[in-house]
């Protein structure tokens, strides 16, 4: 999925530069560059947290000992897996489904009630309603739990 | 509050992105403005929402195409038709090529870990001391986040909301003074100790390092070039160069293999969404941290130290180096250009492009000072000199950026004269 995205960032750019320069340009490709490379970041996050390639500041490791620093370790993967199960929450207030859901799938009385227009918000040139570009975000929410709740069991179980 | 949950979270080595994310949420719930809990994963989103953005993966793809190509060793080739017999030829020649893949390559790290594996043990081989070649290595790589393209620069650039290509621009001139630093810290190294002289190349091999190397230059050409004239944004120059490598590299010298590219585009993505999820987090702590009042209590507190615009880029100077010393020069950007631009234009008149290239010099020089320099451990890691001794033959390439870190700061001309 990550090189599929990884080309098709590649690619729209491209396109951008050929069609500009034969004076035909497509005005939507910008838009779906960005979008593309956004979702190729958030998979990407979450794969980082599963290999742990993420940047960090190591300067205590040397002086609190291996010990300490495991311990630490330990701390930082529950507090990943406690901000993914956040960012799941995060994401379901924002998409509120089940408000959604008893006004009948009802955009409009959505939004009146609740004041959330995350369903009325259109994207500028491709399209499509937004909120389904957004749909990364629980997704990768989701992923990012798996993948720490993975790595928290992983490292209990090695101390 | 949030300021020693943000100093905690770093010290026990959580992922920076994840600092400023959990940070931000620390925020919220202390002060409990709970309504901004709904935009939360809105704002996160909308934190990568740029074109300039866009850069990063591309020039990311264009330097591992390069190197997979076999680019580097033309390149290599090439310069030292120039050097061959000048005392030394091959540490001048390593300077060359790392300003000629500075242009191609948007990150020091990249160039740091390419270069040490191409030329350290060539230098060896010719009687070059170990610390020495890596040193001069390692200096080199300083030179890839100054000189365009730069990732460091298209991150200001998204930050500080200002044309990517002018900042490109604003590199050319101290990406060139500090080359030739470097070159005279060499010279005047080679004049206290033996460097040896290469083996002279013959006639026939000469032509043909020319031959094979002359091609590779359309790379950089490509990129300063679309960038200069208004051709192509920077985003689609980095395009443009990906398929540029790609071509010299699968048809010129044939050792790129299209069964390696899945690879390559995988190592892209993962290696571009380290940097751009930081971006994002950054963004959402920026928002929280304007409700905090941190940057306007900073400057307060700075505008009764000093008025004058040299001495406050001097405080600045020496706040980064430590903050470069233990933060990657990457996210300690991300941090520091929200909280201090402001106060550098409205306070004390700094041209944000002059502000720019003097930060991002200072970060990098984070990048080879211990006890956190990522550089430092890459060329270790590639050559197994000790860090210690690498250290010390560094120290004469560290003090010349310096010197032109200073001389920048007192002389903003130098940055924006050619904008």
């Amino acid at each position: 999925m990550l090189i599929v995205l990884a080309s098709s960032v590649t690619l729209l750019i491209l396109l951008n530069v050929v069609t500009r320069s034969v004076n035909y340009s497509i005005y939507w490709v910008d838009e779906m560059a960005i979008y593309a490379m956004i979702w190729l970041v958030m998979v990407g996050a979450s794969v980082t947290i599963q290999k742990k390639q993420g940047i960090s500041v190591t300067l205590l490791e040397g002086v609190v000992g291996e010990r300490v620093w495991g311990v630490f370790l330990l701390i930082v993967d529950a507090l990943i897996l406690l901000f993914s199960i956040a960012l799941i929450w995060l994401s379901w207030i924002w998409y509120d489904p089940l408000t959604l859901m008893s006004l009948g799938f009802d955009k409009d009385a959505f939004s009146g009630s609740t004041f959330n227009y995350i369903y009325d918000e259109p994207t500028l040139t491709i399209g499509v309603p937004k909120f389904l570009v957004w749909l990364i975000m629980p997704f990768t929410a989701v992923t990012m739990t798996i993948h720490a709740a993975a790595n928290l069991f992983s490292r209990r179980k090695s101390i | 509050m949030v300021i020693s949950a943000f100093v905690t979270l770093l010290l026990i080595g959580l992922p920076i992105a994840l600092v400023l994310a959990i940070s931000a949420l620390v925020y919220i719930f202390a002060s409990g403005q709970t309504v901004l809990l709904q935009s939360y994963s809105q704002q996160l989103f909308s934190g990568m929402e740029s074109y300039g953005l866009l850069a990063v993966p591309l020039f990311m793809l264009a330097g591992e195409l390069m190197n997979e190509g076999g680019i580097t060793k033309r390149l290599v080739d090439f310069a030292s038709v120039f050097m061959g017999r000048v005392r030394g030829g091959l540490a001048y020649v390593n300077l060359i090529v790392n300003m000629m893949m500075a242009s191609i390559i948007g990150s020091a790290a990249a160039q740091i870990a390419i270069m040490s594996r191409a030329i350290v043990p060539e230098m060896e081989k010719q009687g070059y001391d170990k610390a020495l070649a890596s040193a001069t290595t390692a200096a080199g790589g300083l030179l890839s986040p100054i000189i365009p393209p730069s990732m460091l620069f298209v991150i200001y650039g998204v930050l500080a909301q200002i044309a990517i290509g002018d900042m490109f621009i604003a590199g050319i001139i101290p990406g060139i003074l500090m080359a030739t630093g470097f070159v005279i810290a060499l010279a005047v190294i080679g004049y206290f100790k033996e460097l040896p002289v290469s083996n002279i190349q013959s006639r026939a091999e000469r032509i043909m390092s020319l031959k094979l190397g002359l091609p590779t230059l359309v790379i950089p050409l490509v990129i300063v070039g679309g960038i200069l004239t208004g051709i192509a944004t920077p985003t689609e120059s980095a395009a443009m160069a990906s398929v540029a490598a790609f071509a010299l590299g699968r048809f010129l010298y044939r050792e790129l293999k299209l069964s390696r590219l899945p690879e390559v585009l995988y190592r892209t993505a993962i290696n571009s969404s380290v940097v751009v999820f930081i971006v994002a987090t950054a963004k959402v702590f920026g928002w929280i941290i304007v409700y905090e009042k941190i940057p306007q209590n900073l400057a307060e507190y700075l505008t009764t130290l000093t008025q004058d615009p040299f001495v406050f880029l001097l405080m600045v100077n020496i706040a980064l180096l430590f903050i470069g010393m233990i933060l990657d020069g990457i996210a300690a950007l991300i941090l520091v250009v929200p909280i201090l631009l402001p106060i550098a234009q409205t306070q004390y008149g700094i041209d944000p492009f002059h502000f720019g290239v003097v930060v991002c010099i200072n970060l990098v020089l984070g990048l080879l000072t211990p006890p956190v320099g990522a550089g430092l451990f890459i060329t270790t890691a590639m050559t197994g000199v000790r860090p210690g001794d690498l250290f010390k033959q560094l120290i004469p390439f560290l003090l010349t950026t310096l010197a032109v870190l200073v001389l920048l700061s007192w002389q903003p001309w130098l940055v924006t004269i050619l904008i």
